[in-house]
């Protein structure tokens, strides 16, 4: 019998294995992932559910793509306990969601996000957000609005009336 | 507000104007202050989030030509319309070279105070 650690998204059949009881998580689009309960109860809203004896049958993760939500279980996997040897090795494998180079990992992040607000994934949640913030930095506000697709709907007198407010902010 | 403009905003390409106000605050709360509080020309929506900043920095980079008027008028902004009752990290660099700049530091570390900071860097 495998042990806990190897189990992942792909295994499926019965709702435990060994010991350890499986949930069933089903994504927006209809993929359905069979998730270890030690491992998706790093989600305080699944964590709630299984407290209270309601993840007894599919749980529908509503605005979670199954390819954001395979991301979402890969992040799980990584941050069981003993699943990576040391801290240094972990931070490297997260440096891949905490820099967004394109509007591509731009989206990515967006979609993480989403689902890290809804599953209420606390270390999941802080790698996004700082990810955003680190691009929101240096930036100025044309360029952040090219990047972010923002489109302002101020006209220019309420701009300026803005920037005057905030004066000291915008002038360093 | 100004919902149907709000609303032209938001539909399309903008996600990130879409993401719930917690998150966009947490996102906030990442950046200093002033980078924080330069998002409110983005659009409506960015308007007014920066009031609810939970970790505020300050830094006056100019302090050694002497703290400019414009830095105090800032601070002095940006806390008395700060709504988060718990401020987490309340970080101020700036110099204090005579009692008229004391005087304006002393109520700024009161408020940090009065909202339960958890983290104080002066």
């Amino acid at each position: 019998m495998s042990t806990a650690a190897t189990a992942d998204a792909s295994s499926s059949g019965d709702t435990t294995e060994g010991s350890v009881r499986l949930l069933t998580l089903q994504s927006e689009d209809g993929e359905v992932f069979e998730v270890k309960e030690t491992i998706a109860t790093q989600s305080v809203t699944i964590k709630g559910m299984v407290d209270d004896d309601c993840a007894t049958s599919t749980i529908p993760v509503c605005n979670v793509t199954g390819r954001t939500l395979a991301m979402v279980i890969e992040w799980w996997n990584k941050h069981e306990i003993g699943a990576v040897s040391n801290e240094k090795e972990l931070k490297e494998w997260e440096s891949q969601f905490d820099t967004i180079d394109d509007k591509s990992d731009r989206d990515d992040v967006y979609d993480l996000l989403m689902a890290a607000n809804y599953l209420n994934i606390p270390t999941l949640l802080d790698c996004c957000t700082s990810a955003v913030a680190e691009a929101i930095k240096g930036k100025s506000t044309d360029e952040m609005r090219e990047f972010f697709d923002i489109k302002s709907d101020f006209d220019e007198k309420e701009e300026d009336a803005l920037r005057k407010e905030n004066q000291w902010a915008f002038e360093n | 507000m100004d919902f149907e403009r709000l609303g032209e905003c938001i539909r399309g390409r903008d996600i990130i104007s879409r993401l719930p106000d917690d998150i966009l605050v947490q996102i906030l709360s990442r950046l200093e202050t002033k980078d924080a509080v330069k998002t409110c020309v983005l659009s409506s929506r960015w308007k007014n989030l920066w009031t609810f900043l939970y970790n505020l920095h300050f830094d006056d980079y100019d302090y050694k030509l002497g703290r400019s008027r414009n830095f105090e008028n800032f601070v002095d902004r940006v806390l008395s319309l700060c709504q988060c009752k718990y401020i987490q990290d309340f970080r101020l660099s700036c110099s204090v070279i005579d009692d008229d700049e004391l005087s304006h530091v002393i109520p700024w570390l009161c408020f940090a105070v009065e909202r339960n900071v958890r983290k104080l860097n002066i």
